[in-house]
């Protein structure tokens, strides 16, 4: 079994997905023992903004859990209802597995109507020829066989918006979290490096870094989709290796200054080895930047995600994701009547979660400047 | 607001200021919180008056009232009346109060390097200034800018205005902040410790040409520092501040003959001198806890070693010991008595000469710096920080060594303890060990025999370990002990510097600075080093907190036979402290020897130099001719003897061959052509400046 199967399997990814969780718990449980931390966190407190938008983030991040962890559960045949069992053993068949939220959500999932219906309808956009009336056949608007169970409507193939957007909240995450998770300890491990040590090992990395800035990110990602196939990981992995220059130059150059400050020089001094001096001294003291830059980043990362679908390079069309919803919307807006559901729905929910991120980034931003710290 | 009518400073005719009761508040949530309280003085046309006090008590804050530029919303005058040539400025308008800075009231700041604009040219900004008051058209001010950079001594004025702050020198920068607080003559200049990021040479050229606009144009000065010496030399008034409380206010002279507030006592005790050479210096305690005085009562009175009880309910009483002379003090008795006697007076260190063992021997060391201009850019010539230095420190002494920043003092501590490679030269550890060619393997062990403490205390320590931690990293870097022994170190090594066991938890903010830079030598003391490298470790320290890490030095040193080489540029500090001395010029030792013996009888023109610059506390003054000029590039230092572009003595020889070392006295030398031996009686010629031998 090769890594991308690994993790394509239901097994894979709830390790996966426990794996994160477990990473976020210990690393919160890290920063509540430090005092700065703890300090910032008081200041964030008091920002209703920053705690409105963490809510709202927190909902979003619940549904892309729910919606990571699965198991496969036995295939029920479709004309009896009763569970398939192999001809040959008598072993019941497993389906191929549905995440927790296909679970909560298989009303949603199974209402599935013919084609387009508006928000909350009652009849679908299409019409039927209906009976012989004393004037002829006269077109009607086709009946729904849930009416008025989509609160964002259907689309083409009938199947419901809001299920749609929900599924999509799980790329979105994946992509801002993955990339975000990628690019991240690559810019500071390397921008560390570049800072501390300089000379060489700076100017190569310098180097290295101006070539990857000069080439266009969407050229890049493209041609890495083209070598290594279209998917989820293969763009998160596209994108991370895209995105670490601007932050690296950034801890580069914080490393740099901090590199000089007398407490460092005092460390040297007393010969503690070089990587206890990154761990302890470097790290602990760019880590503001970093979780700022993250934060920042991860709601850029979104965006850029339904960018490069739209473009048809992002994530492949069996995956949901806003981006392919509003490459939908592209057909759908000439259309008469507009269907202007699905647009709306996926930048709404877009809306919703990169707001939320930046407003906590600013707020996050403030509470960890020393120069505005209050207390 | 005032508890009694303060008539402390009855106001003169014909003031340019005139201050009274005034109180300054800070929003602190919903309640506000006193930092300047009833504070009054009046200054005269033509007048210095210093305002003295140690950080936070309120100088800046009352300056920066007086000027009206005081932080909205955080601060407010919550009393009192600032009157500036008759008129009361709180009555102004915010808009009429702009249009009085700059034109008649104006302001200089400490940090030359942040007060001008980076990306703009120093003639574009001095016309800003005179054309925003409407002094003059455009065309005029560049006459006028070019007129400014003259008055205030900065050569090739006409070619500077088109440089930019950073190809000026720190001087430079702080005489063009001069030329646009001037620039429109104002009838008061109010100047935040203008001289403290400098050096005493470049101090003293400022100061000459504080005192030249002075005489010249009339113009009042409010004079805010720490430097008492400054204050004796320059000051006409002397106004002493604490916790916000102005408690003595006298002339120059009455106020260092004859001090009579309690803090005014203690705080000239604490400054460092030859004359206190064994004792310990004075230290002001912080203030005793758990006491709560009225809020009218004296500031100082938690503090007051002679307090009593009536200090902390009642208002302090105003005397006149003398005319002009006002000091706020309950105790009318205080002038007399006595303070108590010196703090025990320790015995004298044993002789330092050849006796005891020599622990570092540095011979010819160099440390030049490469110069690579881009990726491809050709080789320059390296610039040369330290260029053939030979130091020797042996068991229990203290070598000073001092000189202008830019000198290569620091590069030389940084050298010995490694944190830079020397491109040259050896440096030897007292049982042979060479250091320089050890790679930074083998070198770890050994880096605990020589430690380095440093100037900042905001940046020794990392903000983001507690005290404890900070403290641990060398017994673990060195693997020193049992983690339950190491435990015990961090807890003896606090004891030792006068911190409580609690202290360990603690994170650097929470400490004062005095404090961290004793956390900065329990980090350095706790894996016993032999030697420890202090670099300017109490410059940016109050003179009180000052004086408890040098009585803290001192203890140590008597107790653990440090070694130190302690690098300043404060003299004063180096006649209290030291017992050899070497002066320091671009990269070069110019003269070595004995501190009681340097200081008396300096041989090198240099150091006669950096010896008359330097303000004296004990009111003796020496001035001789204020080095002009700033220190040259180290990157191509003058050829022959590296002082002669600036020396008031050279003659041809200096320009052309290097001087060598001349011999004077025992263990002292000079590397000048022209230094001479002391006659019989032991005293150097008193008039080296003797032109008439030169050719």
């Amino acid at each position: 079994m090769t890594l991308a199967e690994a993790l394509g399997s239901w097994t894979g990814q709830n390790l996966l997905t426990l794996a994160l969780a477990a990473l976020a718990v210990w690393g919160g449980w890290r920063c509540s023992r430090r005092e700065h931390w703890r300090l910032a966190w008081r200041q964030l407190r008091r920002r209703r903004a920053a705690m409105a938008s963490l809510v709202i983030l927190s909902g979003y991040l619940l549904v892309a859990l729910l919606d990571s962890v699965g198991w496969r559960s036995p295939a029920v045949s479709p004309d009896t209802g009763e569970p398939l069992r192999r001809p040959d053993t008598g072993e019941v068949v497993l389906d191929g597995g549905r995440s927790a939220l296909d679970h909560l959500l298989s009303g949603l999932r199974r209402r599935r109507e013919r084609s387009y219906s508006a928000p909350l309808a009652d009849t679908g956009l299409a019409m039927t020829r209906m009976g012989e009336g004393g004037r002829g056949r006269v077109a009607v608007p086709e009946p729904l066989r849930f009416p008025g169970a989509h609160p964002l409507g259907t689309d083409r193939v009938g199947e419901d918006v809001l299920y749609q957007a929900l599924k999509s909240i799980r790329t979105g995450m994946v992509i801002g979290v993955l990339t975000t998770l990628l690019a991240v300890p690559l810019a500071l491990l390397l921008g560390i490096l570049s800072g501390y040590f300089g000379g060489w090992v700076d100017d190569l990395l310098q180097y290295v870094c101006i070539v990857l800035s000069s080439i266009p990110t969407i050229l890049f990602i493209a041609a890495f989709m083209l070598v290594f196939g279209q998917g989820l990981p293969q763009l998160c992995l596209a994108m991370g290796i895209a995105s670490w220059t601007g932050l690296y130059r950034l801890l580069r150059g914080e490393t740099l200054r901090l590199r000089e400050a007398d407490y460092i020089q005092a460390a040297i001094g007393l010969g503690v080895p070089h990587w206890r001096i990154l761990l302890r001294h470097i790290v602990p003291n760019v880590m503001h930047l970093v979780l700022i830059t993250a934060i920042l980043r991860f709601s850029s990362e979104v965006l850029a995600e339904a960018a490069l679908t739209y473009l048809g390079i992002g994530v492949g069309a069996d995956t949901y994701s806003w981006g392919s919803m509003i490459n939908d919307a592209r057909t759908e807006l000439t259309r008469e009547p507009l269907v202007w559901w699905k647009l709306t729905a996926a930048f709404a929910f877009m809306l919703g979660l990169v707001l939320p991120a930046n407003l906590l980034g600013d707020a996050v931003r403030d509470a960890l400047d020393p120069r505005l710290r209050t207390e | 607001m005032s508890h009694h009518e303060s008539n402390a400073v009855a106001a003169p005719a014909g003031a340019v200021l005139e201050v009274s009761g005034l109180t300054v508040g800070f929003r602190q949530g919903s309640a506000l919180r006193t930092v300047v309280r009833d504070v009054s003085f009046s200054l005269r046309r033509g007048e210095l008056l210093a305002l003295v006090g140690e950080s936070g008590s309120g100088k800046s804050v009352t300056a920066l009232a007086v000027m009206g530029l005081l932080p909205e919303g955080i601060a407010a005058v919550s009393g009192g009346s600032v009157r500036f040539a008759g008129q009361d400025l709180g009555s102004l308008s915010p808009e009429e109060r702009r249009r009085l800075r700059g034109r008649r009231l104006s302001m200089i700041f400490q940090e030359p390097m942040t007060a001008l604009n980076p990306v703009m040219t120093i003639g574009q900004q001095l016309a800003e200034t005179l054309l925003a008051h409407g002094q003059c058209g455009r065309r005029e001010a560049r006459a006028r800018a070019v007129r400014l950079l003259e008055e205030v001594g900065i050569p090739a004025a006409a070619t500077r205005l088109r440089d930019y702050p950073h190809q000026l020198s720190g001087g430079q920068r702080q005489r063009v902040m001069i030329a646009m607080a001037l620039a429109c003559r104002p009838e008061l200049l109010i100047a935040d410790e203008p001289t403290t990021a400098l050096d005493v040479t470049v101090q003293a050229q400022i100061m000459e040409l504080l005192n030249r606009l002075r005489r010249q144009l009339g113009t009042a000065v409010l004079f805010i520092t720490h430097n008492l010496a400054l204050v004796r030399e320059q000051a006409d008034r002397v106004a002493v501040m604490v916790s916000g409380q102005l408690v003595e206010t006298a002339p120059a002279a009455e106020l260092f003959r004859r001090p009579c507030h309690p803090y005014t006592r203690l705080l000239l005790r604490s400054v460092p001198s030859a004359a206190g050479r064994h004792a310990a210096l004075a230290a002001i305690d912080a203030p005793r806890p758990g006491v709560s005085p009225h809020p009218a009562a004296c500031a100082f009175a938690t503090r007051c070693p002679f307090v009593q009880d009536t200090c902390l309910t009642e208002p302090p009483g105003d005397q006149t010991p003398a005319p002009d002379h006002h000091v706020r003090c309950r105790r009318p008795s205080m002038f007399d008595v006595a303070l108590a006697a010196d703090g025990a007076s320790e015995e004298p260190p044993p002789a330092v000469g050849d006796g005891p063992r020599a622990v570092l021997e540095a011979r010819g060391l160099q440390v030049w710096f490469p110069r690579r201009a881009g990726l491809f850019g050709r080789r320059r010539a390296p610039v040369r920080a330290v260029d053939g230095v030979d130091l020797t420190l042996r068991a229990g002494e203290t070598l000073a060594l001092v000189g202008e920043s830019g000198c290569g003092k620091t590069t030389v501590g940084k050298a010995l303890v490694r944190l830079l490679r020397p491109t040259g030269g050896s440096v030897r550890l007292g049982d042979g060990t060479e250091l320089t060619r050890l790679d930074e393997h083998a070198l770890r062990p050994l880096r605990r025999r020589i430690q380095m403490i440093f100037q900042d205390p905001f940046s020794s320590l990392d903000p983001r370990l507690m005290a404890g931690e900070s403290l641990l990293e060398g017994l673990d870097a060195q693997r020193i002990g049992t983690p339950a022994e190491r435990r015990a170190v961090v807890e003896a090594l606090l004891g030792d510097v006068g911190l409580p066991p609690e202290a360990a938890g603690r994170y650097p903010h929470q400490f004062s600075g005095g404090q961290r830079q004793r956390l900065g030598l329990a980090r350095a003391l706790a894996v016993a080093p032999d030697i420890i490298v202090c670099d300017e470790c109490t410059s940016a320290l109050d003179v009180s907190v000052q004086a408890q890490m040098l009585n803290l030095l001192r203890r140590l040193q008597r107790r653990l036979g440090l070694a130190y080489l302690f690098i300043t540029h404060d003299l004063s500090v180096v006649s209290y402290f030291a017992d050899r001395v070497a002066v320091m010029y671009l990269g070069r030792i110019v003269e070595e020897g004995p501190a009681a013996e340097v200081l008396a009888h300096p041989a090198h023109p240099y150091t006669r130099a950096l010896l008359a610059a330097a303000p004296r506390l004990d009111g003796e003054s020496r001035r001789g001719p204020v080095l002009q000029g700033d220190l040259p590039s180290p990157g191509c230092p003058p050829d022959g003897c590296r002082f002669h572009p600036r020396c008031p003595l050279a003659a041809d020889e200096c320009r052309l061959r290097e001087p060598p070392r001349r011999p004077l006295a025992p263990a002292h030398w000079a590397a000048c052509h022209r230094a001479t031996s002391p006659d019989a009686e032991g005293n150097f010629p008193s008039r080296l400046d003797n032109r008439a031998t030169r050719d």
